[in-house]
């Protein structure tokens, strides 16, 4: 199946090496959370809620000297194509919660809260790849929304290569055809800095920087996506409350 | 052992003066001993404290459906007993009601669960050994192949031990041979012909790096670094030189050059560790 | 984007924003340090006072600051103290001044009580006080969350509507709704109390001790703490219900709460069946009467906020089914 039509210069959805797929985002859509967020990156969906900082439920589970984190990855059993039951506390499942409770623990500023918790409850509705990336990036816009206070913004985003070109966000056909190396990378915004990267297939020593070079800019894109969703949502409730 | 501020304020000065609290240099890899056991593919790895012990096994069974022509290849990981990471962090739901200490069936410490699903996609990713290579008669018969990974004592860095472990393991295994003319296949047992070994593919070396405070970087941490790191690297290489796998998860965040530098040592110390395994084989 | 602070800026800064270089600054809530330059940890609005630059948002979990009035909920009954669940970063606790073993007849797990901050610990917990006779157990009513920042710390929390019904607004977000509260002979004027403070532990003593006359009779101090709810009429808990219903409406579209806005909502919300309430056009159209006494309201606020839906917060139904606590 051809992947990269190199007639064209497309991939088999129509774009082009560099392009992202369509994000769509909001905040607030939970009532009965501190905060909240659906986000969308062409067809892998994801909800995200979050409660906290608040006391923690058992004295054996919480820190004194900062937050505690808590983070649930639940897979609905419709999110792929074929219906399939998914416990959390499957190992993948575990896997992904373990990746994002570590990324963001050291980006929440903890010490401001001793004793208490923080849950992130991520619920994945579709997915179509990119799926690690989308949770993360559906977490930070969740974790603003509630408020909590953090250093940066964290972006993460998916690449990899077909035919000596440097790819970025990756859909699940791309992502499962063997020949294409996939790494996943988060980095926090106003530093640059790496927070998470994960590569899982073979790849030649020099053609990783490139791709990192290539999957930063695209950070930098979903960065400036989830911050105008921000200031628009924080300027109408200034907007209604000041009345 | 009790760990308190003290340790972790005397681990981070050393480093930033040079100095590892065992001694060695920064990229120094502790004192490796592969040991090979009386059968074919037993294997005892000792790194510095760290002990790891791997047994490959093979039986007969029919292909996956969906890959009747390959071969079938298990990784299992086993931390129980004196190995568990004693201070790993159970599995709890945010709203269950499972304390912080307890075991639930069908839940791990979260730790044991990051290091055994590193350690398949090191052996899966790299294609270590053929699966092709493990088919009998198409979509009939294959070998399954099962490395078993039993992590025996925690003196830090599981996860470079434990692939050590098992590629020394699956280089070390010898399968029964077997034979096709025509429409008979003849298996031999292990009296009748002497046991072939697997076609593997080529020898995958993993580097943890750990780093501290400013990005200071330590290859191979020990137990106490282990403890008091800002965060770790791993970086696994294959004998052609290539990346078969990068994990930075949690910890701190690093900047770019970082990971470049470890990646440049990683190679080096990869061919060190391969030529190690190598000659522990011969 | 860099927003140099100047007096209460109108502009949002967002996480990890650049909001000064100058080291003559100092980090108030809401910033942190890195490098000597102060950036902003949440989304808000940029407040500087005097030296101190702090960002402030308006969807924050409340946190106490001294002097706040608060309702919560006796979550835990603890050996000296008792637990309170404020809707904060962690439970308030309510210091017992009397005797300790008899803590569950003053207050109980699900009691709902109405007091000051007295202090803030060094971890962010807070101290309460319900020293005063305003204070203490709330009943005949039920209880509501709105988002703290809608709650403006005031002189007065006590709204009584000409409907024969109470709002108790809680700066922590926590609003209790219920039959008017009639203070007879119990009326406290702030100079006596101490005078209270004295006559309350006294009695107190003397309802577990046997035999000592008290200053006043027992029966006036039994009824603080008392849990049995009055006899309240169908028309008290239809209003009560219609208020609540209202409130719900203002926080759903993040109108501030006061006695205006509140009685506003109310006298609108008069032509309607009080479970209709919770419909979005119905919503729509009081908040937008509200609007022709204040100034114009954007329409895309309304639609984006209501149209996620009735999502009842844990009181909604309640309310719908006419429970009163």
């Amino acid at each position: 199946m051809l992947i990269f039509s190199e007639y064209l210069g497309l991939r088999i959805d129509g774009r082009r090496a560099n392009e992202l797929r369509k994000i769509t985002c909001k905040t607030n859509v939970i009532d009965y959370t501190d905060g909240s967020a659906y986000f969308e990156q062409g067809n892998t969906k994801i909800l995200v809620g979050i409660l906290g900082p608040r006391e923690a439920k058992q004295r054996s589970a919480s820190q004194t000297t900062q937050v505690t984190l808590n983070v649930e990855f639940l897979v609905s059993p419709f999110s792929s194509v074929e219906r399939k039951k998914r416990s959390k506390y499957d190992r993948r499942s575990v896997e992904i919660a373990t990746s994002i409770k570590q990324t963001f623990e050291h980006v929440i500023i903890g010490q401001l809260f001793p004793r208490s918790q923080i849950d992130i409850f991520i619920h994945l509705l579709q997915q179509d790849g990119g799926v690690l990336e989308a949770c993360i990036n559906a977490t930070c816009l969740a974790l603003i929304d509630a408020g909590i206070p953090m250093t940066d913004y964290v972006c993460a985003i998916n690449a990899g290569y077909v035919d000596d070109s440097p790819m970025l966000d990756l859909n699940m056909v791309e992502e499962a055809s063997f020949d294409t190396p996939n790494i996943t990378i988060a980095v926090l915004i106003r530093s640059g800095k790496i927070c998470l990267l994960q590569l899982e297939s073979t790849l030649a020593v020099d053609l990783l920087a490139p791709v990192l070079e290539l999957a930063k800019t695209g950070c930098k894109y979903i960065h400036s996506v989830l911050d105008s969703t921000i200031k628009e949502s924080t300027q109408s409730m200034i907007n209604s409350v000041t009345l | 052992m009790e760990l308190n501020a003290n340790n972790q304020k005397f681990v981070n000065e050393s480093l930033k003066k040079g100095f590892r609290v065992d001694g060695r240099g920064i990229y120094d890899l502790r004192n490796l001993k592969i040991d090979l056991g009386n059968q074919y593919g037993s294997v005892e790895v000792q790194l510095g404290e760290t002990r790891v012990h791997a047994k490959t096994s093979i039986e007969l069974a029919r292909p996956l459906p969906d890959r009747p022509s390959e071969g079938i290849f298990i990784i299992s990981v086993d931390f129980s007993g004196p190995g568990s990471l004693q201070q790993g962090e159970k599995v709890s739901g945010p709203a269950s009601g499972v304390a912080a200490g307890s075991d639930a069936e069908g839940r791990a410490a979260a730790q044991e669960v990051a290091i055994s699903r590193l350690l398949e996609k090191i052996l899966k990713s790299t294609r270590v050994v053929d699966v092709e290579s493990l088919c009998i008669s198409v979509g009939e018969q294959v070998w399954r192949l099962r490395v078993d990974v039993h992590f025996l004592d925690y003196g830090g860095n599981y996860l470079d031990a434990g692939i050590i472990a098992a590629v020394s393991s699956l280089s070390h295994f010898r399968r029964p041979e077997v034979l096709k003319v025509g429409e008979t296949t003849t298996i031999y047992s292990v009296e009748e012909r002497a046991p072939v070994p697997l076609s593997i593919n080529n020898i995958p070396a993993c580097l943890t790096f750990a780093y501290f405070e400013n990005e200071l970087l330590v290859l191979d941490p020990s137990y106490l670094e282990e403890k008091f790191m800002s965060g770790s690297i791993s970086i696994a290489i294959n004998s052609n030189s290539e990346l078969c796998c990068i994990s930075k998860a949690g910890g701190i965040a690093i900047e770019p050059d970082t990971v470049n530098l470890c990646i440049v040592v990683a190679i080096e110390k990869a061919k060190f560790l391969i030529d190690a395994i190598r000659s522990a084989l011969k | 984007m860099s927003s140099e602070s100047g007096p209460i800026s109108k502009g949002i800064v967002t996480t990890g924003s650049l909001i000064t270089r100058d080291g003559v600054f100092m980090k108030g809530h809401g910033t942190f340090v890195e490098n000597g330059e102060i950036y902003a940890s949440i989304t808000g609005t940029v407040e500087r006072i005097n030296k101190l630059v702090s960002v402030t948002s308006l969807r924050q979990r409340y946190s106490g600051e001294i002097g706040d009035i608060v309702v919560g909920r006796i979550s835990r009954v603890g050996l000296k103290r008792w637990l309170v669940n404020v809707n904060g970063r962690q439970d308030a606790r309510r210091k017992s001044a009397s005797d300790e073993l008899q803590m569950r007849k003053f207050f109980k797990e699900g009691d709902v009580v109405f007091a000051e901050v007295q202090s803030v610990f060094v971890d962010g917990a807070l101290s309460l006080h319900t020293r005063s006779l305003d204070y203490g157990k709330l009943r005949n009513g039920v209880v509501c969350y709105v988002s703290p920042a809608l709650v403006v710390r005031s002189r007065s929390h006590l709204i009584s509507l000409h409907c024969g019904v109470d709002v108790v607004l809680g700066v922590n977000g926590c609003i209790h709704i219920g039959k008017h509260r009639v203070f007879s002979h119990l009326q406290v004027d702030s100079d006596n109390d101490e005078a209270y403070l004295k006559d309350e532990q006294s009695s107190l003593e003397s309802n577990t001790k046997a035999g000592n006359s008290s200053t006043l009779p027992n029966n006036d101090y039994s009824d603080i703490y008392s849990d049995v709810n009055d006899d309240i009429d169908i028309s008290t808990r239809t209003n009560i219900s219609r208020v609540h219903n209202c409130i719900v409406i203002l926080d759903r579209l993040f109108i501030r709460l006061n006695s205006t806005s509140i009685n506003t909502a109310y006298e609108q919300s008069l032509q309607y069946f009080v479970p209709e309430l919770l419909k979005q056009d119905v919503a729509n159209e009081i908040a937008e009467s509200r609007d022709n006494k204040n100034s114009a309201m954007t329409f895309k606020l309304l639609v984006n906020s209501v149209a996620y839906g009735i999502l009842s917060r844990t009181d909604d139904l309640s309310a719908q089914r006419y429970t009163i606590e």
